[in-house]
């Protein structure tokens, strides 16, 4: 039974870039905000990791990992965050909602990309 | 809690008191109690008695009724002890018929006993119980006596307990209370401060046993010694602490300075920051030197990244690299870090240069494996980066040396070297006309001929960068031309053709280059620079063995011209022994011939002034008088650095154009010849042999063959000295000798070195190395061994000397015992001679290092350099260079030279690098055969070798294709041009006059036959514009080549027109021709003669040239015309001239 990956990006090139990046060895879905994300959540708790850009419209990456780490069904799922920029504040922050096990900058690295998902995973 | 104090001796009186009380009473009752029931068993016993002896006349009395005799039987049992009362009943009645003394209850014992009388004789069972004794035993004595004992049992105690009381106490307070008050005493009045006090004594008799309080008094004495030294060397401690902790500072920092110095040593900027980016300690020494500033408690923001735009990508991704890594474990470092920066420039706040930096980081962890700190390691680069550049430089001018080697090598060499000779006369012929600033039309017109040529000529090679650097000048010199056609108020002035000159300059050069590859590749030369560089290289070198040999004791080479202590020893060396009026005369003749040579050459005018200079030093000391001898030589010595200075650089540039050859088997060649004149050589008898002399004659011929300037110039000079033996020469000879054997084993080694084979290298390297160690114990084994590697391997210069030696049956041992006398080495030949296996350390240093030095001071520095680095090859290259050896310009040349061809020429393209290396070898090969072939007489076996070196035509034709798109490109016409034939071959000469044909007919159509694009379209034509050219070989020996355009063909009334013009036919005349007669008038030489150079390509130049050259060839040429359709030249000519 191949693993759940949410892939969560405003971009549809960043989405379509993991997606080919992550291959055949995980079940992928697709959602281009943190709204949508959380629509899918809702529906579907089984996903074993959600990676996620910061900068969306709706509902940004800092929102959502908020309200991820608030619902009780899905914040044990670990969430990488994928951007492009980080500051100190924000990782602190990311820090106490603790969903966030990595992070990724942009612009992504295969080789460490899958690294960094397959140790998250793991 | 509060303490009473207490006697220890009370207490264990008290325990042994009432220990032994309660055993006493324990006892006492148990042995009283005894006492009692035996004291009842006797009364028992007693009663017994009673029974026995008192009662039978009892019993009898009683029988009798006899009261008195009853009463005294009474009495009797009264008496006895204890009984105190005695009673008799009738055993029928309760009265008591007798009774006697006191009746008792208590503590007493009653006994009954029945009285029985028995008649005498009668049975025993007719007794008559008459009655009834009972007897009362008092148990008072007992009593009374166990009270007795009880009390004898008290005082016995009493006084028992008494004595030990005193007694223990006595003992305890002897022997225990007291010593340990006295301890305690003694220990409370202890002063720490002072322990020098008296030991404990506790003031008893010595005895030699030692009881526990000795042994406590010793332990404490110990201790209080013990106390005492430590005590002493704490106060001492405590005094000297300051000194302690600066020495032990000191220690410290020594330590520091150490890991300083280690950190300095390598090179590198090392250090941590936190997560705020500050910079931590410890910092490496180093690290200030590349940013110029201490960077302890900077922010890496405001030192490594100062020069980071805070706007760019950059700048962002190292912000959040620092973001996301601290206190984040390792895969979160390992993804973050990708975005760091490896190599930063950072402009140095103080020069303003720039310093590239290689960076790279490593995390450090907390215990619980994450990151608090982030570690820099910098490396400043610049100067590795500036001398890789410079050495991808040197190799793409090296790929590009490559293609033109193989253009060349595709050509004809004598072609090529026809071409390069012939290009330097254009180039220099341009260039002085240009100098002239013309401004008649002739003039730029003459220019632009000689450019034109030129070009068509690099074209036909294909030496591309020749071509478009000369139409780039054409180009110019038509603008001026035309201005001057154009108006009249337009005068060209110097400014106007600096542009050109410049291009010239340029041109030059590059014509320069391409004939330095031919020189050194294909040893095509320009005879006369060749010559004239030749005298320049051998005037300096004698300059410099005349000063060197006969004026200073030491080489001025390698001294620093700033250095005024040498100066100063020179100085004085030169005024104390001044040089004779011989030694004057040579170096005067020699300036001034060294000032002749660099005057005529074209590249070398400039050097001259140095050595006018010189010359008027040397005047100078020649006249001098003895007051002005100090001015004299102090001016001379100051000539000699700056003629040494000035002509150093002059050597290392490309220009200079040595070739030195890399063909080993005329190294193997030189070698031998080598060994045989140390063979012939006595250093210890002053005089020259015959066979010496003509070791150095055949040396001299095979080092010119080699063009090894180095040793040409060696053998010239012996053979100087040869002639007229002087005794200085004494002295250069055996160094002539040595540099020799030095120079063979830099090369073997140079070869080796490149070998890539470790195996081999390695089993070379042991074998020789075996060799040598035992060539003196045992001939016949190291020959062994030697035999063994020949027969192995034979591709190395030293193997292929050996093997020389082999084949004449010379001993190869010898070879050890010359050159251990001759190559001048650290240590052993071996080191030498072959390069050592498995050393990592590359070839580029040395190739840097010839790059980069300044040859007038730097190279031996950096050859130290390089040894410390563990280069192989700077080690021999500082013994070749030895400062008392002589000859060091040539042996740079040469050296340098080499180090080229070895490393440089050869590390590119390993086919093209066979391709150089070979054909000259073929070409050789094939001129031997021809000779070979020329004197056995054969006529068929000649011809065959002929064919051998004849020419593939439509390859060789091929080359014609870019010129062909060139052309075609600048008169902006579309051509496409093929070629197709079988395969037809040619000899050499007839091909070169074939070509000349072809040149002048391609241009031809290119110029006048193809159409512009336009007009082929207004002419319902394909744009593109179609020459075509076909070869075939017929069977007798002729060729069929056929040239077709389809162009506008060539019109009989325009020549008939034009040859009117020119006055060649009348009208009359022309009348009478056929239409091909016509045509065929563009071959006159008239015709085409008369056509100026106004038009790009020179119409109809050499149409003249072409039949006459077809002619030849014993061919003839035909044209077919028709207008607007096209021209066709069909050609038919033998392959052969000779046939």
């Amino acid at each position: 039974m191949k693993k759940k990956v949410l892939i969560v990006d405003d971009s549809q090139t960043t989405r379509m870039t993991i997606d080919r990046m992550l291959g055949e060895e995980f079940e992928k879905k697709q959602a281009s905000n943190g709204a949508e994300a959380l629509e899918i959540l809702r529906q579907d708790q089984s996903y074993s990791l959600i990676i996620m850009d910061i900068n969306m419209p709706e509902l940004n990456g800092m929102e959502f990992i908020k309200i991820q780490s608030e619902t009780e069904n899905i914040k044990n799922i670990p969430t990488m965050m994928c951007t492009t920029e980080a500051s100190r504040p924000m990782k602190e922050k990311a820090k106490q909602y603790g969903v966030v096990k990595a992070w990724v900058i942009k612009p992504i690295i295969k080789e460490l990309f899958v690294k960094a998902v397959k140790h998250v995973i793991k | 809690m509060e303490t009473k104090d207490t006697s220890i001796a009370n207490k264990i009186i008290f325990i042994i008191v009432f220990s032994s009380l309660i055993v006493a009473v324990i006892g006492t009752s148990i042995s009283l109690n005894r006492d009692f029931e035996k004291y009842k068993k006797d009364i028992q016993t007693r009663f017994l008695d009673i029974e026995k002896s008192l009662l039978p006349p009892l019993s009898s009395a009683l029988y009798s009724e006899d009261t008195g005799q009853i009463k005294n039987g009474i009495n009797g049992i009264l008496k006895m002890p204890d009984i105190v009362y005695v009673e008799i009943r009738n055993p029928d009645e309760e009265e008591i018929a007798y009774k006697n003394g006191k009746p008792q209850e208590e503590n007493s014992i009653h006994k009954e006993i029945k009285v029985e009388y028995l008649e005498p004789g009668a049975d025993e069972e007719d007794k008559e119980h008459i009655a009834d004794l009972k007897i009362t035993a008092s148990l008072e004595g007992a009593t009374r006596k166990i009270k007795e004992q009880i009390i004898v049992f008290a005082l016995i105690q009493g006084s028992q307990f008494l004595i030990i009381t005193i007694l223990i106490f006595y003992i305890f307070t002897r022997m225990v209370s007291r010593p340990l008050a006295i301890m305690a005493t003694y220990a409370e009045n202890l002063d720490l401060d002072d322990l020098s006090s008296g030991n404990l004594d506790l003031g008893r008799k010595n005895s030699n046993k030692r009881d526990e309080l000795d042994k406590v008094v010793g332990s404490f004495n110990k201790m209080k010694d013990n106390l005492k030294i430590s005590h002493e060397k704490l106060k001492d401690y405590a005094e000297n602490l300051e000194e302690k902790v600066k020495m032990a500072t000191r220690e410290i920092e020594e330590e520091k300075n150490k890991v300083g110095n280690l950190l300095n040593n390598m090179k590198q900027a090392i250090f941590s920051v936190d997560g705020k980016g500050h910079i931590i300690p410890p910092v490496s020494d180093y690290a200030s030197e590349v940013f110029g500033e201490n960077i302890i408690n900077k922010n890496i923001y405001d030192i490594l990244y100062r020069d980071v735009d805070p706007k760019s990508e950059l700048y962002a991704n190292i912000n959040t690299v620092f973001a996301l890594i601290f206190g984040e474990d390792i895969i979160q470092f390992e993804i973050a870090e990708y975005y760091l920066p490896e190599r930063m420039l950072v402009v140095d706040q103080k020069t303003g240069d720039r310093r590239a930096l290689k960076v790279s980081n490593a995390p450090l962890w907390d215990e619980d494996e994450l990151l608090t700190h982030l570690m820099y390691v910098i490396e400043d680069v610049t100067e590795k980066e500036k001398l890789e550049l410079e050495i991808e430089e040197k190799k793409k001018s090296n790929e590009k040396n490559i293609s033109i080697i193989t253009e060349m090598a595709n050509s004809d060499l004598e072609e090529v070297r026809f071409f390069l000779n012939n290009a330097a006369k254009l180039v220099e012929d341009s260039m002085s006309l240009a100098k002239m600033v013309p401004k008649e039309k002739m003039v730029l017109e003459e220019i632009f001929r000689a450019l034109h040529t030129l070009k068509g000529n690099a074209r036909v090679f294909k030496f591309d960068s020749i071509s478009s650097l000369t139409h780039l000048t054409e180009d110019k010199v038509t603008t001026i031309k035309n201005k001057i056609e154009d108006g009249e108020e337009f005068i060209p002035t110097r400014t106007t053709y600096n542009p050109i000159i410049d291009d010239l300059y340029s041109l030059n050069q590059e014509v320069n280059e391409y004939s330095s590859l031919a020189k050194k590749v294909f040893r095509i030369e320009n005879e006369f620079e060749k010559r004239v560089m030749n005298d320049v290289e051998n005037y300096i070198t004698d300059i410099d063995n005349i000063i060197d040999q006969r004026i200073i004791s030491q080489s001025v080479f390698f001294k620093s011209k700033e250095s005024k202590k040498e100066k100063r020893k020179f100085f004085d060396e030169i005024v104390n022994n001044p040089p004779s009026k011989d030694t004057i005369q040579d170096l005067h003749r020699v300036t001034h011939s060294l000032k002749g040579a660099l005057r005529s050459h074209s590249s070398l005018k400039d050097l001259s002034e140095y050595a006018h200079m010189f010359e008027q030093s040397i005047d100078g000391i020649d006249q001098m008088k003895s007051e002005d001898i100090d001015d004299f030589t102090a001016n001379f010595v100051e000539a000699i650095f700056e003629l040494k200075s000035s002509l150093g650089p002059f050597f290392t540039r490309k220009e200079s154009n040595r070739y030195t050859s890399i063909f080993l088997e005329e190294w193997i060649a030189v070698f031998e010849i080598i060994y045989n004149l140390t063979l012939n050589y006595d250093e210890k008898k002053e005089e020259i042999t015959p066979q010496f002399s003509e070791s150095v004659d055949s040396l001299f011929r095979e080092a010119e063959r080699l063009n090894c300037a180095l040793i040409v110039k060696m053998c010239r000079d012996m053979k100087n000295f040869i002639k007229k033996p002087k005794p200085y020469i004494w002295k250069i000879i055996p160094t002539i000798v040595s540099d020799l054997w030095t120079f063979m084993a830099l090369l073997s080694k140079m070869e080796f070195s490149k070998h890539s084979v470790d195996e081999d290298l390695n089993r070379i390297y042991n074998n020789f190395k075996s060799a040598e160690e035992i060539f003196e114990e045992s001939k016949v084994k190291a020959e062994q061994i030697l035999y063994t590697e020949i027969s192995k391997h034979q591709g190395f210069l030293i193997l292929g000397l050996l093997s020389n030696l082999q084949r004449k049956k010379l001993p190869l041992a010898d070879f050890f015992v010359v050159a251990k006398k001759w190559v001048r080495t650290g240590g052993k030949l071996v080191d030498a001679f072959i390069y050592p296996p498995n050393t990592t350390v590359g070839s580029h240093h040395i190739v840097g290092a010839f790059a980069n030095a300044d040859f007038s001071k730097g190279l031996p520095d950096k050859f130290k350099e390089l040894i410390n680095n563990g280069d192989p090859i700077a080690e021999s290259l500082l013994y070749f260079f030895q400062e008392d050896s002589f000859y060091t310009y040539l042996k740079l040349i040469d050296v340098s030279q080499l180090v080229d061809s070895f490393y440089l020429l050869q590390e590119d393209g390993e086919d093209q690098v066979i391709k150089v290396r070979t054909w000259p070898v073929v070409l050789k090969n094939l001129d031997k055969l021809e000779e070979l072939a020329e004197k056995c007489g054969d006529d068929s076996i000649r011809r065959a070798v002929k064919k051998l070196k004849d020419i593939p035509v439509v390859p060789a034709l091929s080359k014609f294709k870019s010129m062909v798109n060139e052309i075609a490109d600048r008169l902006s016409k579309d051509v496409e041009f093929n070629i197709q034939g079988t395969n037809v071959t040619m000899d050499k000469d007839s091909f070169n006059t074939l070509q000349d044909a072809i040149v002048h007919i391609l241009r031809n159509s290119l110029d006048h036959g193809i159409e512009d694009p336009s007009d082929r379209k207004k002419a319902g034509k394909k744009s593109e514009g179609n020459i075509f050219l076909s070869c075939e070989e017929r069977e007798d020996d002729f060729i069929n080549l056929v040239i077709k355009d389809d162009g506008k063909g060539i019109n009989p009334e325009i020549i008939s027109k034009k040859a009117i013009e020119k006055g060649i036919y009348t009208e009359d005349q022309i009348s009478k021709l056929s239409e091909k007669e016509i045509i065929e008038i563009i071959f006159q030489p008239s015709f085409s003669q008369k056509e100026s150079v106004d038009e790009l390509s020179g119409r109809g130049i050499g149409m003249d040239v072409v039949k006459k050259n077809i002619e030849s060839l014993q061919g003839t040429i035909e044209i077919k015309s028709k207008v607007g359709e096209g021209t066709e030249f069909i050609l038919n000519f033998k392959s052969n001239k000779v046939g």
